[in-house]
């Protein structure tokens, strides 16, 4: 019996099969750097402009910065935490996933505002959520305290044009 | 990240080159309020022109020097740099509270005018 849904080829009937790229690494912030230049070279499977490109990475800098600054502790309590990456290329969009298993947040919809910011640091801003909403073209935000937080960014060539 | 540091008439100059971020923005902190002290500059002047990457924690670090600097009357500038890192320093309202240059001979050229306008 043939596999569900491929066709005659070994492909499914509708196009070629989904890219999948998963990341897991230790919630450090070396590890910022590696998430973001992981998951533009797998961008680059979509035909993105180099500006997109870059809004790419800022964005999934600061969904995978917010998982080391704000997840589990930072930085005392930080050993032993994971950020999880799970990127995707389909239907000509790129959805990127950046979850952790940490503290999650208590009112996602006040945390997503500009300039809303837990840190203790006066130099920390609270402009991360707004940087990944304004660079790109869909976010969402699913969060439990003590349970963890997911992000889902999707962005599409040309904005979609 | 590297930082270039060229103190110049009371005013002191710092050339970024790299990704000012989250796993650099403490050591940017660090070392511009260090040579701002040593040199006992007023002034100055930040050239981002070779910045590759800013995140929102980079961006941070600079509004926070830019602070330090008006708690003593001081004034900063910037040269600024092309694409997505410009267009985080003008969601982060830069244009607003520095003077924002697109070369470094510019902003040079302007602190000589007020000079001599002083
Ligand atoms: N993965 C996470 N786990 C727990 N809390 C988070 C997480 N991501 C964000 N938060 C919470 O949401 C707030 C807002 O995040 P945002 O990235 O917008 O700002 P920030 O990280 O505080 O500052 P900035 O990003 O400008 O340096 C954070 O201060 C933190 O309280
Ligand atoms: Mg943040």
């Amino acid at each position: 019996m043939e596999p569900e849904g491929l066709g005659a080829a070994g492909l499914p009937p509708e196009g070629p099969a989904d890219n999948v790229m998963e990341l897991r690494l230790p919630a450090r912030q070396e590890n910022v750097g590696v998430v973001r230049v992981a998951v533009a070279a797998f961008a680059s499977g979509l035909p993105f402009t180099l500006p997109e490109l870059e809004e790419l990475r800022v964005a999934v800098s600061e969904a995978a910065g917010n998982v080391v600054l704000h997840a589990y502790g930072y930085p005392e309590e930080a050993a032993g935490g994971e950020i999880a990456v799970r990127a995707r290329i389909a239907g000509g969009a790129l959805t990127v996933e950046v979850a952790d298993t940490g503290r999650g947040i208590a009112d996602v919809a006040a945390a997503r505002r500009p300039e809303f910011t837990t840190s203790s640091d006066p130099e920390h801003l609270g402009l991360g959520f707004t940087f990944m909403e304004q660079f790109t073209d869909a976010l969402e935000v699913e969060s439990a305290p003590g349970r963890g937080t997911r992000v889902r960014m999707t962005k599409r060539p040309h904005g979609g044009a | 990240m590297e930082l270039e540091c060229e103190p110049r008439g009371g005013r002191l100059i710092v050339r970024v080159t790299g990704d000012l971020d989250l796993s650099s923005a403490a050591t940017f902190r660090s070392r511009v309020d260090g040579w701002l002290a040593d040199t006992a500059s007023r002034d100055l002047l930040l050239n981002l022109r070779h910045v590759s990457f800013i995140d929102s924690v980079g961006l941070g670090a600079i509004l926070g020097r830019l602070r330090g600097l008006q708690r003593t009357g001081g004034h900063l500038a910037i040269v600024e740099p092309e694409g997505a890192v410009k267009a985080i320093l003008k969601i982060g309202g830069i244009d607003k509270v520095a003077a924002v240059y697109t070369s470094e001979r510019a902003a040079v050229a302007a602190w000589g005018a007020d000079e001599r306008g002083a």
